[in-house]
């Protein structure tokens, strides 16, 4: 199961909550500025949750840009 | 841990919030989480002892310092987890609402209270209670997460690791600096500049009311198929799921209470990018959302909305609202910052509690102050949970429990077409559009195919001889009124009157009315009612608009110079056939056009069908007159004017066989009058206005000993509470009856009995009732909606305007094809037993005293003066009770002119009494009215105490103070500016008919409103002032009383006597003239022949004041030596003169200046004092062998004034009244108040014995 969160899928479904384009580089923009807001990040939590991943939402709300939550992420898991 | 530290920005929101109510526990927030699984107690009570302890918002206590600043403090205070057993959650939570309502001392007691219950070995709850000025929901659920965590690693024999709270001093830091920065300042300008010109917020409440201590709950789960239509819904507008459920949200509110403009308050947890995320306290905001409903909008439109203004408002969640309603100025005002509350809950709470899953129940989310709807997304697989929270002050628990069901459906309804107009999506549950049509509208019965005269001529054939009509002229029986329309008839259908014509009917309120109303309907026209009190122009546009084939009319009445057909009713056709006419009228045939005010500038008339007129009398045959009448003829009073089609409530009692009084003008304008005539004729049936009704209430209606009807009919206007529990309980059967003019007078009824408050009632059979909304479809039931009537009442439309009609008169979509329905434009709701509740007016129409009144109308009229540029009317109720219409005008002209102005084209009730000047008419930014920005009229005007120079004013002063409730008024105050209205002119007209014995019309009094300009209109030929016999009132029945001045010689003080001797001619003997009589006996014997001249033959009734009184002693000798009959002497402080004062020096001009006043004519009286005191001092008394009746001023004498006994030797017998005044005090009114009373006593014991 936690093979599947790998960096394409989070950057994926970033892309997707913001509507933005996933090839496109966003990794340090500051996500809340981006209209991330606590129901998208909830939505990513469990989404992620759901699919093996440790996810804590303070630790990613602490860390708002796509960098440093691949850096959470997908090093957890690998 | 001794560390002072401000409050946070929410915390202060909330310290403040608590001092307003410092007992409530409404700020008390709750949860609990349900284990279900082996719980290690004393473990978990560690754990929660740990987390509270690492938490620093719960470890303080609060005060407030000198300046009155709070502050918080770090103070350890002994606590203790409560660990209960239960036998079920049901026990646990009895408990845990039994502790919520606990109120908590900021300043002295722990803020929170934890405790463990244990239902069974396997399933465990874990509660917490904390005031919201310590934790918000985020903070509980930081709170929540730790204790699982501390909780499992104990379980595992772990220690646990370092907790990760931030400090609460952190997050006041934060708030500080953050009020300082330029993001502040961005903030308030987004937020101010997004509030400006927003119309005030809806909300679902029926009712306001004060914040309350507890909070009405109910919730229920959205299911795994809900969300995920809420997500389909969010996907295309590129939002998320809350972002569509706001918007479903607004959109119910939107259909609910039909406004397009909504203001939701978000409650938002701004921690993100927040040293706040890892601290458990309270920084909660609440920011507006204004959504537009843009016709056709759809859910997803709605959604897409919703979504960018939360994505704008983004950067400046932070900014308080507290601050921002003082930025707006919302503090002191009534006026709110939102409507009801979305608060969208999406915080983590997978808790594991050593491997067993938590679920978390909120309890209580704090205060309320209307409605919030909270959506708990707990990230844990279990869905969406709905809960409701509202102000118990503001809604039941059953209407809470109806919003939740209703929304529930509203939310599938609207997710499943969500690019459909959310207009389109189907408020109503299953059940309710049966009980809406058919349940509550079932009222199809039969309807007899007969017209009007039909139903007449079939009474008259069976109870010929019956009496059908009282009238001020005539009493009339059924054969002889059927008779007088049958003559008439014949002639009209000899003039062009038939089927769908019309006939005008002006004519004075005698049987003429009647017979011609019955005669044009037997002809197979329909009649055209035009009220004489109406102005020419008026009168002249009704002719002009109607094209009658024929006006009836009288000679006296016609004055239109206008060309028309007339017959004139003066003779009545005597040589036509008195048989029934054979006519070929149809149920569908119009029988009367009745016009009513038109908000575009002139009258319309509504054609009204003989259906609807047949419908009605089955109705109210069935339910009223013959339930009432209990097979006994009954008499009904009519006192509407017969232009108004309240009048039919009258005449369908006639049609069923009952004694029709039709009432005179002015009895039915005069309160008294009226119930004198109800009592003197035993009316049994009246239909009045509420207004009316209070006037007799004042009046004494309800006073014991006096008849009252058995059946009392209210109809024309709302009726208010007060008047709603007076009436209820008198003994009488009280009926309400609604419908406008356009419904053929009735369409909903009821008996005031069936409810304790006002209703309107239930729709009349043949009638169909439907509350609608905007685009015309059904209101659930309890939603305010306009009134729609279908069924056989709906008249045929506007005579003459098609358009109109059009907008009015539309498809009945409800009703069987081709049926019409009428727009009320009245604002209603069904209320659960199917009665229908009034609720105002969707537009600008009013009622004043029953009168239909479109502003429009009466604008159109003063705007149509060369002088008035603008004008805004406008009804206002600056006395309480006292509805009055007041002009704002632009322009320079005076409001006299237009006063006058208006009254020569409106009827009186449409004429504004008050008028008043602006320099432009304040208007709101969308353009309308701005009416809060209209002055009150100026009333500082108020009697201005000129005093009446003459009796006729004094008579006139008497009657404005009497009719406007004021002790006095002068002769230059306005009556309207005293509060006057177009109820009290009537009234007024039919005092000074009474009074004068004149008749002026009501325009008079528009054109001339104060005494001393009235007087000059009156045109009353009684002379001079001086003359030696004035008329105070010449009309009336039974003998006059003849009242005889004091030494001044002047007579006018007695028409204060006027008010209580009604129905009483009375003149006053004024010896002010040198006549050169040398005795009293000389004057005395003057005065007989004169007063003989007046009234040829006794009983003579006689009074004098003073020396006065004197001369009325002498005059009755000489009468009863003329062998006439003198019923009455009444002596005003008047005795014979001591011999002793015969030498006084005479009175100086002081004295007699203070007996007469300030007068121009003072010279004459001054010498009349003189000649008349000294005749007096001459005078020696005769005996007079009857009874006088004497009244004696008791204040103010000196020892040697004279007494009663000195007329023993004059006098046959002698009854004493003592009134408390002075010798000269006995003329004034409020003393001649007092001795008009015992008159009025004496004339009645006379007629009694």
């Amino acid at each position: 199961m936690a093979g599947q969160l790998t960096a394409a899928t989070i950057r994926a479904d970033v892309a997707e909550l913001l509507h933005r384009d996933p090839a496109e580089n966003f990794d340090a923009e500051d996500l809340f500025a981006a209209g991330l807001d606590s129901v998208r990040l909830m939505t990513l939590v469990e989404r992620w949750r759901e699919a093996g991943a440790e996810v804590d939402f303070v630790r990613l709300a602490e860390r708002p840009t796509l960098g440093e939550w691949l850096e959470l992420l997908v090093g957890q898991d690998v | 841990m001794s560390e002072v530290l401000r409050l946070g920005a929410a915390q202060e929101g909330i310290w403040t919030g608590q001092q307003f109510d410092r007992d409530s526990p409404a700020f008390n927030t709750a949860e609990y989480v349900e284990i279900r699984g082996a719980v290690d107690v004393p473990l978990l009570v560690a754990a929660i002892r740990r987390a509270v302890s690492e938490a620093d918002a719960l470890n303080v206590v609060f005060g407030e310092d000198d300046d009155g600043r709070p502050f918080q403090r770090f103070a350890e205070r002994p606590w203790s987890v409560d660990v209960v057993e239960v036998a079920g959650e049901a026990e646990a939570l009895a408990w845990m609402h039994a502790d919520l309502a606990t109120p908590v001392d900021l300043e002295s007691d722990v803020v929170f209270r934890q405790a463990v219950f244990r239902i069974s070995e396997e399933h465990f709850l874990w509660y917490q209670r904390v005031h919201h000025i310590a934790l918000d929901g985020y903070g509980l659920s930081l709170v929540a997460r730790r204790v699982a965590g501390v909780y499992t690693a104990l379980v595992e024999g772990r220690e646990p690791a370092e907790h990760t709270f931030g400090s609460l001093a952190s997050v006041v830091a934060e708030d500080q600096s953050y009020v300082n920065s330029p993001k502040h300042e961005a903030a308030r300008e987004y937020w101010t500049s997004k509030a400006e010109g927003r119309a005030a917020p809806v909300v679902l409440a029926r009712r306001s009311g004060k914040l309350a201590r507890s909070v009405h709950r109910v919730s229920a789960d959205l299911d795994a198929a809900d969300i995920a239509a809420l997500k389909e819904v969010a996907q295309p507008a590129g939002a998320m799921w809350s972002e569509a459920v706001t918007a479903t949200f607004a959109a119910y509110l939107h259909r609910m209470t039909g406004a397009d403009e909504l203001t939701l308050a978000l409650p938002v947890m701004s921690r993100l990018g927040s040293v706040s995320l890892r601290v458990p306290c309270m920084v909660t905001n609440v920011v507006p959302l204004w959504v537009t409903v843009e016709p056709g909008a759809s859910l997803t439109d709605l959604t897409a909305q919703v979504a960018a203004e939360l994505r704008a408002a983004r950067p400046h969640l932070r900014y308080r609202y507290e601050q921002l309603r003082r930025d707006l100025k919302l503090v002191a005002g009534e006026r709110k910052l939102f409507g009801p509350s979305v608060n969208i809950m999406p915080f983590d709470y997978d808790l594991r509690f050593a491997g067993h899953r938590g679920t978390v129940r909120n309890v209580s989310a704090g205060l309320v102050e209307d409605l919030v709807v909270h959506v708990y997304d707990r990230a844990d697989g279990s869905g969406l949970r709905l809960v409701l929270d509202a102000n118990p002050n503001c809604y039941d628990l059953d209407e809470l429990t109806g919003h939740l069901t209703r929304f529930r459906a509203f939310l599938r309804t609207a997710t499943a077409a969500p690019d459909a107009p959310v207009a389109d999506a189907d408020l109503l549950l299953p059940g309710e559009r049966e009980r809406l049509l058919g349940e509550w509208n079932d009222t199809a019965v039969p309807l007899p195919d007969v017209t009007v005269p039909e139903l007449f001529e079939a009474q008259a054939a069976a109870t010929p001889d019956r009496t059908a009509l009282v009238a001020g002229d005539a009493t009339l029986t059924f054969a002889e009124l059927n008779a007088r329309a049958n003559r008439l008839a014949r002639l009209l259908v000899a003039c062009g009157a038939g089927p769908d014509r019309y006939v005008a009917m002006l004519l004075p309120r005698t049987s003429q009315s009647i017979v011609a109303l019955l005669a044009v309907l037997k002809a197979g026209a329909a009649y055209v009612p035009i009220d004489p009190d109406h102005p020419e122009q008026r009168i002249a546009a009704t002719l002009a608009d109607s094209r009658p084939v024929v006006v009836l009319t009288t000679k006296a009445l016609w004055r239109a110079d206008i060309p028309a057909r007339l017959v004139f009713m003066d003779v009545e056709p005597r040589l036509l056939s008195d048989v029934d006419l054979e006519v070929p009228v149809e149920p569908g045939h119009a029988a009367c056009l009745i016009y009513t005010s038109g908000s575009t500038g002139t009258p319309k008339g509504v054609v009204v069908e003989h259906r609807g007129l047949v419908n009605l009398f089955h109705h109210h045959r069935d339910t009223m007159i013959r339930p009432e009448s209990g097979g006994t003829v009954r008499k009904a009073a009519l006192s509407a004017s017969l232009s108004f089609d309240t009048s039919w409530e009258g005449l369908l009692w006639l049609l069923d066989g009952h004694e029709l009084h039709f009432v005179d003008d002015d009895r039915r304008r005069e309160p008294a009058a009226m119930l004198d005539y109800v009592d003197r004729h035993g009316i049994d049936f009246m239909d009045i206005t509420p207004t009316y009704a209070e006037e007799l209430l004042a009046a004494g209606f309800l006073d014991g000993g006096r008849h009252r009807p058995a059946v009392l009919a209210l109809g024309g206007e709302a009726t208010g509470p007060a008047l709603w529990s007076a009436l209820r309980d008198t003994g009488m059967s009280v009926y309400n009856l609604y419908g406008p003019t356009e419904c053929t007078v009735d369409t909903l009824w009821c008996r005031l009995a069936d409810s304790p408050d006002p209703i309107v009632g239930r729709p009349l059979t043949n009638t169909r009732a439907y509350v609608l909304d905007a685009a015309r479809r059904l209101v659930p039931p309890g939603v305010v909606g306009e009134l729609y009537f279908g069924g056989a009442p709906v008249a045929r439309g506007y005579h003459d305007r098609p358009e109109l009609t059009a907008e009015r008169f539309v498809d009945d979509p409800f009703g069987p094809p081709g049926a019409q329905m009428y727009r009320t434009g009245d604002l209603a709701r069904w209320r659960p037993d199917g009665t229908v509740e009034f609720l105002g007016r969707a537009d600008d129409q009013v009622k004043i005293r029953g009168f239909r009144i479109e502003p429009g109308e009466v604008e159109a009229v003063l705007v149509s003066h060369p002088a008035v540029a603008q004008a805004a009317v406008v009804p206002r109720e600056d006395t309480p009770g006292l509805l009055r219409l007041v002009a704002y005008v632009v322009g320079d002209v005076e409001p006299a002119e237009l006063r006058r102005f208006a009254a020569e084209r409106l009827p009186d009730y449409m004429v504004p009494p008050a008028y008043v000047p602006l320099d432009r008419i304040p208007r709101t930014t969308s353009g309308k009215l701005d009416r809060a920005a209209l002055p009150a009229p100026d009333r500082s005007a108020t009697v201005a105490g000129r005093a009446p120079r003459d009796h006729r004013e004094a008579v006139l002063c008497g009657l404005f103070a009497e009719l406007l409730g004021l002790p006095e008024v002068g002769v230059d105050d306005d009556f309207f500016s005293l509060g006057g209205h177009s109820l009290l002119v009537a009234r007024l007209i039919g005092r000074v008919r009474s009074e004068f014995g004149v008749s002026i019309g009501i325009r008079t009094v528009f054109e001339a409103p104060t005494v001393a300009k009235l007087v000059p209109k009156l045109g009353v030929a009684t002379g001079s002032e001086l003359d030696p016999v004035l008329p105070l009132r010449v009309h009336g029945s039974g003998p006059a009383l003849f009242c005889v001045a004091p030494a001044t010689g002047l007579a006018w003080s007695f028409a204060a006597l006027l008010a209580h001797l009604p129905d009483q001619p009375v003149y006053g003997l004024q010896p002010v003239a040198d006549e050169g009589f040398g005795s009293i006996g000389e004057l005395a014997a003057c005065y007989v022949r004169r007063v003989r001249e007046v009234q040829p033959v006794g009983p003579y009734r006689l009074l004098g004041a003073s020396f006065g009184g004197l001369v009325a002693h002498e005059m009755a000798v000489l009468l009863s030596e003329l062998g006439e009959t003198v019923e009455l002497v009444a002596l005003l402080d008047s005795f014979p003169i001591p011999a002793a004062w015969r030498d006084l020096p005479p009175a100086g001009d002081d004295e007699v200046a203070a007996m007469v006043g300030d007068l121009d004519r003072f010279p004459v009286v001054r010498e009349a004092f003189a000649r008349n005191s000294a005749l007096g001092a001459a005078w020696t008394p005769r005996r007079f062998d009857g009874e006088v009746l004497l009244f004696e001023a008791t204040e103010g004498k000196t020892p040697d004034w004279p007494g009663p006994a000195t007329w023993e030797p004059h006098v046959g017998g002698m009854t004493v009244h003592r009134l408390v005044t002075t010798h000269n005090g006995m003329v004034t009114a409020r003393s001649l108040a007092c001795v008009g009373a015992v008159l009025a006593l004496t004339g009645e014991l006379r007629r009694a014995s």
